[in-house]
C-alpha cells in the first residue's frame, strides 16, 4: 500500500533526522564522561587523553557521527564507556522490561478508556459520566511523579504488593509459572500507576468524539431504522469516533515510554529508565543517544501501529479521499 | 415553545401522504413524534399515536426499537449524511436486516444484494462493498431507501427525500418510491416544502402551518380547488414557478411577510398576520377544523365556524 | 469572437469574461500515480453589466467550480478570467484583495458561511473592515444595505444565529453588497429555501440587480427559477458548456440531449401538477 509505504519513508527520514539533532545537543551539553577522572590526581591527563582517543571522543563530530551512523547499521549503536560493552545489546536487555511494561499499560489503558470513554457519552449528565468527568480531569492535573509516589507509599505501608526489581532475588528455585506471577505481581503498581495517566487523558478525547458523533444525521438515521442500542453505539459509531482517538495513539505511545521511564526508576523496575538517568549524570555519551533513540523508534513504531489502525478503521484513508482534501 | 398543535391526521394503507409546509412549520418534529426519536428537551404535552390501535407514545424504548425499521421506517433528510462513512453501505442494509430479523450473514448478504437491486443497482455485488463516498447523491439516496424498505415496513416516513438533489435526480428518486408502493403496497408519509412533489406523487396531502394542520384532503382537490388563503397563495406560487410560464425578470408572486416565528404566541390564527383575506374575528381566537366536502377539512373562518 | 456570445449585440464591453477555463482535481492515488480528474473544461463566457447568466446542469457538472473560479476561491489550471478590464485568474491573494470587493458570492448554506455567534453587523462590516472603511463609514453602510435587503437595521446587533433561514440569506445578501460589488456570484443561493422564501430573495435579487445594475452569475439545478432570473441559459455536462443561448430562446427550443433531458425532468413534474390543479383553471 503506498500509503504505508510513504509513512515508512517518512519515517526513516525522522529518525536520521532525531539522530543528528541527538549528537549536535549532546555535544552542546556541558562535561564529558572524564570530568571526575581529571578531578582525581591518580589518574594523568595522558592516560585521560588516550582514553578520549580509544572511544573516539578526540574526533571531529563529523566523522563521530559516521562512525555511529556505521555501527548503527551493524546494530551497535556505539559503544558505552561505563559498561565498556556496545550500547545495543545493553539497551536491548533493559528495553524488553520497558515494552513489557509500556505494552501491557497500553493495553490495559484501552481496555478501560474505550468502554468508559463510550458509556459516559452514551449516558452523558447522568451520574456515571458526572464522576468520570471528574476523575479524569484530576488525574490529568496531577502530576504523574505525584500519583507514582502517592500509591508506592500506599502499597509499601500495607505491604499489598511486593515492590522492586522484576523478581525477588531468590528466583532461581521457582518453577516457571511461579516466576510469571511474581513478575505480574510486582509489575502490577507501575502498570496501574502508567494507566491511570494515561487512560485519563483518552478517556476525555474518546467521551468528547463519541458525543459529537451521536449528534450525526447517521446516528439517527440508524436510530430510526431500529438498530439496537449496544450495537448502535460500538459497532456504528465507535468507529468514526475513534479515529481521533487512535490518531492519539502513536502519542501515548511515546507517552507511556517516557512516563514508564519515570515509573520505572521509582518502583524500581529494572527497565530503560535506570539505566539512561544513570547514562545520562554520568554523560555516557553513545549510552544516552542510545536511550533517546530508541524511543523514538517508539515513537515512530506507535505512529505507524497507529497509521495501520486508521487505515483499518476509515475507508476513506484507504481509498485515498481523505487525501484528495 | 409549541412545535405542533392539535394535529389530527391518519395515514391509510398503502396510501401517500404528502406533508407539506415551510421550515420550521412542525413537519419534521411530527415525523420524529411518530417515531419517538424526539430530542431529550421535547415533551409530547398531549395527544396520541395510534398503530394498529395501540399508542406507540406509551411504548417503552425497547419495544419501539423493534417498530423502527420494521414496521415504521424512515428515510432522513440529507442521504450524504445518514449513512456511516465507514461502513460499506451493503453491510449498513444488512445493520438494518439484522436488527429485526434472525438470519445468518449469507442469507443477509443474498437478501441485501436483492434489495440492492430492486432500488435500482444493476450490479449489486459491486455496491455492496462501496462506502458512502463512493457513491454520488442519487446513489447514496437508493442506499437509503434500500435500508428503509428492507424489512418490508408498512408505513415509510421520508423526511425531504429529494430536496437536496437535482431535477433528473429527484424524478428517479419518486419514481423509485411510487414503484416500491406499487409493488408491496408500503403506504408513504411524505415530508416536503415542495407543492409541485406532493401534487404529483400524493394521494392526499396535509397542509402545515406554524404547527397546525390547515387543510387536508385529497391532492387532486386540495390543488384544482385550494381552500386555506395559506393553500392558495402556495398553489398560485408553485404555479408561477414553471419553466415555460414567465418572461425573464419578471417578479414571483409573494406571500407577504414572513414565516412565523415559532417561539412566538398569538391568540389567534397564526396565518393572520400574512392572510389577504383575514377578518376581524382571525386576530381573536383559533379557527376550528370545517369540514366543507366530506374528504376534506380546512382550519379557517372563511369555511365557518 | 466575442460578438458570437448571446446577449453580445448590447453595449459595452463585457464586465466578465471567461475565456478557456479549465480546472483539474486530483482525486486520490493509486500506487503513487496520482488521478487527475476534469472539472471543468475550456468553459467560455461572458456577462454584461445588468445581466444575469445562468449556469445549469445535473449534479457534478462542474458548475460550482466555475463559480469558485470565478469568485477565485479557487485558482483555475488554465484560462483567462477578465474582470472588468483585468485578468484575475493568475493574481495571487495580495493582488486579489481589491478586486475581492468587485466580485462577492452567495452560498447555499448561508448558516455556514457566516459565524453563527457573530452579530449582523460584524458580518456586514467585515469585508469593509479589510478594505479599510473607519468604523462610521462602515456604520452607515450597514444600516443602508440592511435596509436595501428589508431587514430592520435594528436588528445589526443580532448574533446570527437569531435569524431564520430566510432572514440569514438576506443577510448574506447584505454582506455581499456592503462593498459595492459589481458582480454576485450566487452558488445554488436559493436552492435550499422554502418556496415562498424563495420567491421573495429572488424578487430581492432583482431588485437589487435593476437598482445597481450588477451582474449576476446564477448557479442553479431549478430550471423555473433559472427561467425568471436568467437574461442567458449555459447548459453544463461533465465540465463543458454544452449549450449557451437566450434563456426563452433555449427553453423554447433546446438542441443539446442535456438540455432536453433537464427541460424534459422539468416539465414532467410540472404537466402532472397541471392535471391535479388545472382542473379548474
Amino acid at each position: 500500500m503506498s500509503y504505508l509505504g510513504r509513512r515508512l519513508i517518512r519515517a526513516a527520514f525522522l529518525l536520521v533526522g532525531v539522530s543528528i539533532l541527538c549528537f549536535l545537543f549532546t555535544e552542546m551539553a556541558p562535561g564529558s564522561f572524564f570530568d571526575e577522572m581529571r578531578l582525581n590526581p591518580q589518574i594523568s591527563p595522558e592516560t585521560i587523553s588516550s582514553l578520549r582517543s580509544r572511544y573516539g571522543l578526540d574526533q571531529s563530530l563529523v566523522v563521530r557521527y559516521g562512525r555511529w551512523l556505521r555501527s548503527a547499521l551493524h546494530a551497535d549503536f556505539g559503544y558505552s564507556i561505563a559498561y565498556n560493552a556496545p550500547v545495543a545489546p545493553l539497551l536491548w536487555s533493559r528495553a524488553k522490561n520497558t515494552l513489557l511494561l509500556a505494552t501491557t499499560g497500553m493495553l490495559l489503558t484501552w481496555l478501560v478508556s474505550i468502554p468508559l470513554g463510550v458509556w459516559a457519552a452514551a449516558r452523558s449528565g447522568r451520574m456515571l459520566d458526572k464522576s468520570v468527568r471528574v476523575a479524569s480531569s484530576l488525574l490529568v492535573s496531577i502530576p504523574e511523579v505525584v500519583i507514582a509516589v502517592a500509591l508506592l507509599a500506599i502499597v509499601v505501608r500495607w505491604r499489598v504488593l511486593p515492590v522492586g526489581g522484576m523478581t525477588s532475588m531468590d528466583d532461581e528455585g521457582l518453577s516457571q509459572w511461579a516466576r510469571l506471577q511474581e513478575i505480574a505481581s510486582r509489575m502490577l503498581l507501575p502498570t496501574i500507576i502508567l494507566t491511570l495517566g494515561e487512560s485519563a487523558i483518552i478517556v476525555r478525547h474518546l467521551r468528547a468524539s463519541v458525543l459529537e458523533v451521536l449528534d450525526t444525521p447517521f446516528v439517527q438515521a440508524a436510530r430510526g431504522l431500529g438498530i439496537g442500542r449496544m450495537r448502535l453505539l460500538f459497532r456504528h459509531v465507535l468507529p468514526v469516533a475513534a479515529s481521533p482517538a487512535i490518531s492519539l495513539l502513536g502519542f501515548s505511545l511515546a507517552g507511556l515510554l517516557s512516563g514508564s521511564l519515570l515509573v520505572e526508576v521509582i518502583c524500581g523496575w529494572p527497565g530503560l529508565g535506570p539505566l539512561i538517568l544513570d547514562a545520562t549524570l554520568s554523560r555516557d555519551f553513545y549510552l544516552v543517544i542510545g536511550g533517546i533513540m530508541l524511543s523514538a523508534l517508539f515513537m515512530v513504531g506507535g505512529n505507524l501501529v497507529a497509521d495501520i489502525m486508521l487505515l483499518a478503521c476509515d475507508p476513506r484513508i484507504r481509498t485515498g479521499a481523505l487525501d484528495a482534501r | 415553545m409549541r412545535a405542533l398543535n392539535g394535529i389530527r391526521l391518519e395515514i391509510r394503507r398503502s396510501e401517500i401522504l404528502g406533508i407539506l409546509g415551510e421550515s420550521g412549520c412542525g413537519k419534521s418534529t411530527l415525523a420524529h413524534a411518530i417515531l419517538g426519536l424526539l430530542p431529550a428537551h421535547a415533551r409530547i404535552v398531549a395527544g396520541e399515536v395510534l398503530w394498529h390501535g395501540r399508542d406507540l407514545l406509551r411504548f417503552p424504548e425497547s419495544e419501539l426499537r423493534t417498530i423502527r425499521g420494521r414496521e415504521i421506517s424512515w428515510v432522513s433528510q440529507q442521504p450524504a449524511l445518514s449513512l456511516n462513512p465507514v461502513m460499506c453501505v451493503g453491510n449498513q442494509v444488512g445493520e438494518v436486516l439484522r436488527a429485526h430479523v434472525p438470519s445468518t450473514s449469507t442469507e443477509r448478504r443474498e437478501r441485501v444484494c436483492e434489495l440492492l437491486r430492486e432500488v435500482g443497482f444493476e450490479q449489486p455485488t459491486t455496491i455492496y462493498d462501496a462506502y458512502p463516498h463512493q457513491l454520488s447523491g442519487g446513489q447514496r439516496q437508493r442506499v437509503v431507501i434500500a435500508q428503509s424498505v428492507a424489512c418490508r415496513p408498512a408505513l415509510l416516513i421520508a423526511d425531504e427525500p429529494t430536496s437536496k438533489l437535482d431535477g433528473l435526480l429527484r424524478s428517479e428518486i419518486v419514481g423509485l418510491l411510487s414503484k416500491l408502493r406499487e409493488r408491496h403496497g408500503t403506504a408513504i408519509a411524505i415530508i416536503t416544502h415542495d407543492p409541485t412533489l406532493c401534487a404529483t406523487f400524493a394521494d392526499r396531502v396535509a397542509l402545515m402551518y406554524a404547527g397546525r394542520i390547515v387543510e387536508l384532503g385529497n391532492s387532486a382537490e386540495v390543488f384544482a380547488r385550494p381552500l386555506h388563503p395559506y393553500t392558495r397563495a402556495l398553489v398560485a406560487l408553485a404555479r408561477s414557478s414553471m419553466v415555460a410560464g414567465p418572461s425573464t425578470r419578471e417578479h414571483f408572486p409573494r406571500i407577504e411577510g414572513e414565516s412565523p416565528d415559532p417561539t412566538a404566541v398569538s391568540i389567534g390564527c397564526s396565518f393572520e398576520p400574512r392572510c389577504a383575506e383575514r377578518m376581524e374575528v382571525c386576530a381573536l381566537r383559533c379557527p376550528e377544523d370545517v369540514a366543507p366536502e366530506p374528504s376534506r377539512f380546512v382550519n379557517c373562518f372563511k369555511y365557518g365556524e | 469572437m466575442a460578438s458570437n456570445f448571446p446577449g453580445s449585440e448590447r453595449q459595452g464591453h463585457p464586465l466578465l469574461h471567461v475565456q478557456k477555463l479549465s480546472k483539474h482535481y486530483v482525486r486520490g492515488r493509486e500506487w503513487g500515480k496520482s488521478m487527475a480528474v476534469t472539472a471543468v473544461c475550456d468553459v467560455d463566457f461572458e456577462i454584461r453589466a445588468g445581466q444575469t447568466l445562468a449556469l445549469v446542469g445535473a449534479s457534478g457538472a462542474g458548475k460550482s467550480t466555475v463559480a469558485r473560479c470565478v469568485a477565485r476561491l479557487e485558482r483555475p489550471d488554465s484560462g483567462e478570467i477578465w474582470l472588468d478590464g483585468t485578468d484575475i485568474a493568475r493574481l495571487n491573494s495580495r493582488d486579489l484583495l481589491p478586486i475581492r470587493s468587485n466580485i462577492q458570492m452567495i452560498f447555499q448554506d448561508a448558516e455556514t458561511s457566516m459565524n453563527p455567534r457573530f452579530s449582523a453587523a460584524e458580518v456586514i462590516e467585515e469585508p469593509l473592515q479589510i478594505q479599510g472603511a473607519s468604523r462610521s463609514e462602515r456604520r452607515d453602510i450597514a444600516t443602508a444595505v440592511m435596509r436595501e435587503v428589508g431587514l430592520p437595521a435594528e436588528w445589526l446587533k443580532r448574533p446570527v444565529l437569531e435569524f431564520s433561514g430566510g432572514q440569514q440569506q438576506r443577510l448574506a445578501i447584505a454582506r455581499a453588497l456592503s462593498t459595492r460589488p459589481k458582480m454576485l456570484v450566487l452558488d445554488e443561493a436559493l436552492s435550499s429555501l422554502d418556496l415562498s422564501t424563495q420567491a421573495q430573495i429572488a424578487n430581492l435579487l432583482l431588485d437589487l440587480q435593476s437598482a445597481h445594475s450588477m451582474a449576476y452569475l446564477l448557479i442553479s439545478h431549478d430550471l423555473p427559477l433559472v427561467a425568471r432570473m436568467a437574461d442567458v441559459l449555459s447548459v453544463m455536462s461533465d465540465g463543458r458548456i454544452v449549450e449557451m443561448g437566450a434563456t426563452q430562446q433555449v427553453i423554447a427550443d433546446p438542441k443539446h440531449a442535456q438540455t432536453q433531458r433537464l427541460l424534459a425532468s422539468a416539465r414532467a413534474a410540472e404537466s402532472k401538477f397541471d392535471l391535479a390543479s388545472g382542473a379548474s383553471a
